[in-house]
């Protein structure tokens, strides 16, 4: 089992601009758009993502190890398509919420939201979606045969594609500025929209 | 000339001299370029007396936002009326084809700049369909941008940007606003910073020019792909949608330049980039009333009461000098940094006022403009002859 680690580990490293790219405008919203004053409260959204992160991937990894693939291409592109659309609802909803707090709409759920803890939804969210490096590990995963080796597997991967969004936390220093604050709110619900468009585009085709 | 006197206004002995020297320098690089072709060369002179009339009265009346928006409008009819027609000559119509794309032919436009930044450094190769040294292409447009950053700043915006002149026109064609802004959200003034990180960001997942792909009302004064699926006629809805919205209806009823405003992520990008120019617009404490006049008129919503309090304009004010306009105690005034804000309209004799960092913004920007916008409109003009005479835009 030990031989395949190295590989996740390179491909990890190896693809991670594309990890950057693809987390960071989900990301880069959360960091952005509350003020925190304690380093720990700045720190916080990061590691909620990357925790959500993390756990899709172990199951994902685990659920393709196991079964030797992604359960039928119809199956993913369709489970891709509802993360989607469920990641582009909390994006709006966590950009007005955050943005807009005088809306009826914002008053009545804001409760909720901060229950399921917004980043870490959005990390599940954006963990299961298949971005080019994802299927690159999961197609290495496939013919491995085992659920602990899948795993195993993302969890490095994981760790090695990480590195290149730890420059993320810096970015919650400048929430401190009421402006970029405005900007972290309104760039959630523009992702928001777009990613439902995704989605959709995704589910119809 | 108006019944105050503007900040911004000065003596007649140095209005000629200020405008002498513009006709001269204009004539130079306007006419210089244009001496093989003489057809060329007579449009380039109307258009430079016009220039010239322009400048004399932005500086004898101090109306700079007024003047500068006569010249800006024609800049951008002058821009819309030259590159249609041009691109009707040499590819029969308005779609970019599938060839121009493949042999890298699409005229690169500075939009485009803050997305393909990022994937050019990263990657090495360009993401939008140009060449790098071809008229239209990237090396061109990116000189132009860094000179437009250093002499105007955000200032390009209202001076130089061939877009921001269509909102600019639509915004001054009613003589009232229809749809008040009193009750404005100020947050959504944020929103091109917001979108600029977006498409940048999703530039650089996807690896294609998205603003152009999706978004960009431009293109439906400039080109874009003829659409052959569901997809690309959902595209065409969007940057038609926008173009009307934005550029065509909210500026009519509002009688602000709502695209550049609230829209433009490229606007939002040289707000940034712009504060490596020196000049700033700022406002006289001593002076200013809170009236906020400037507030409710500043076309691209850069002042807010926030500001005021400051003493001066956001970082996405574009110079226009409207808010000088129509400010009742000549309270701002361009300003460069370092140096103290003016007491007087008056003073300084001369020297005093050819060297005041308004006459030397106004000067720089207007040259650019001008130069840059010469090619456009004589062109333009041109066409429009060739239209009263031979009842066609079209010169081929």
């Amino acid at each position: 089992m030990i031989e395949i680690l190295p590989r996740a580990l390179f491909l990890g490293l190896s693809t991670g601009i594309f990890c950057l790219g693809t987390c960071a405008p989900v990301m880069a919203p959360f960091m952005l758009s509350e003020e925190r004053s304690a380093y720990s409260e700045k720190v916080k959204p990061f590691l909620l993502f990357t925790a959500g992160r993390f756990l899709a991937y172990v199951l994902i990894g685990a659920l393709a190890g196991w079964t030797g693939g992604l359960a039928g291409n119809a199956l993913t592109r369709n489970l891709a398509g509802i993360s989607l659309l469920l990641l582009a609802m909390l994006m709006v909803i966590y950009g007005l919420t955050t943005g807009f707090p005088q809306l009826r709409f914002c008053r009545m759920i804001s409760p909720y939201l901060g229950r399921i803890r917004a980043p870490f939804a959005a990390g599940i969210l954006m963990g299961v979606n298949l971005c080019p490096p994802f299927l690159i590990a999961a197609a290495d995963v496939f013919v491995m045969g085992s659920a602990f080796n899948g795993a195993a597997f993302f969890m490095v991967f994981f760790a090695a594609t990480t590195v290149f969004l730890v420059p993320f936390i810096f970015l919650g220093y400048l929430s401190y500025l009421p402006a970029v604050r405005a900007v972290g709110r309104l760039s959630s619900l523009i992702v928001g929209a777009i990613y439902f468009f995704i989605g959709l585009n995704s589910l119809a085709s | 000339m108006p019944e105050k006197t503007l900040i911004n206004s000065h003596s007649r002995k140095t209005s000629v001299f200020l405008t002498a020297l513009m006709a001269f320098l204009l004539a130079f690089l306007i006419l210089g370029g244009n001496r093989d072709n003489p057809r060329m060369m007579a449009a380039g002179a109307v258009y430079l007396v016009f220039l010239t009339v322009i400048t004399y009265l932005i500086f004898r009346t101090g109306m700079v936002g007024k003047y500068r928006s006569i010249f800006f409008a024609t800049y951008a009819v002058g821009f819309s009326l030259s590159f249609i027609p041009m691109l009707i000559e040499t590819r029969g119509s308005m779609f970019l084809s599938g060839e121009e794309i493949l042999s890298l032919s699409a005229p690169l436009c500075h939009l485009t700049l803050p997305m393909i930044a990022i994937p050019a450094v990263v990657y090495g190769f360009l993401i939008f369909p140009t060449k790098l040294f071809s008229e239209m292409g990237f090396f061109p447009m990116l000189y132009l941008w860094l000179g437009a950053t250093l002499f105007l700043g955000r200032g390009w915006c209202s001076w130089g940007c061939f877009y921001g002149g269509v909102d600019e026109f639509f915004s001054k064609l009613l003589p009232k606003k229809i749809v008040s802004s009193k009750n404005f959200n100020y947050t959504l003034r944020f929103f091109p910073y917001a979108f600029l990180l977006v498409i940048v960001l999703w530039a650089f997942i996807a690896l294609e020019p998205v603003y152009c792909t999706w978004f960009c009302p431009f293109k439906a004064i400039t080109e874009f792909i003829k659409p052959t699926n569901w997809l690309m006629w959902v595209q065409t809805g969007i940057f038609v949608s926008i173009f009307l919205g934005l550029v065509v209806v909210l500026p009519l009823l509002m009688k602000r330049r709502t695209q550049c405003g609230l829209f433009c992520p490229f606007g939002a990008f040289q707000a940034v980039i712009g504060q490596v120019n020196p000049y700033r617009v700022k406002i006289d404490g001593e002076k200013c009333t809170k009236c906020n006049t400037c507030v409710q008129q500043c076309p691209t919503f850069s002042l807010t009461e926030e500001a005021v309090s400051k003493g001066k304009s956001c970082i996405s004010c574009t110079r226009c000098g409207k808010c000088m306009d129509v400010c009742p105690r000549g309270a701002i005034q361009y300003s460069l940094i370092g140096v103290p804000l003016r007491n007087s309209e008056k003073g300084g004799g001369f020297f005093g006022e050819v060297f005041r960092p308004d006459t030397l913004f106004i000067f720089g920007a207007l040259l650019f403009g001008g130069v840059l916008s010469s090619g456009m409109v004589s062109t333009s003009l041109l066409r429009i002859t060739n239209l009263a005479v031979n009842g066609s835009f079209l010169l081929k």
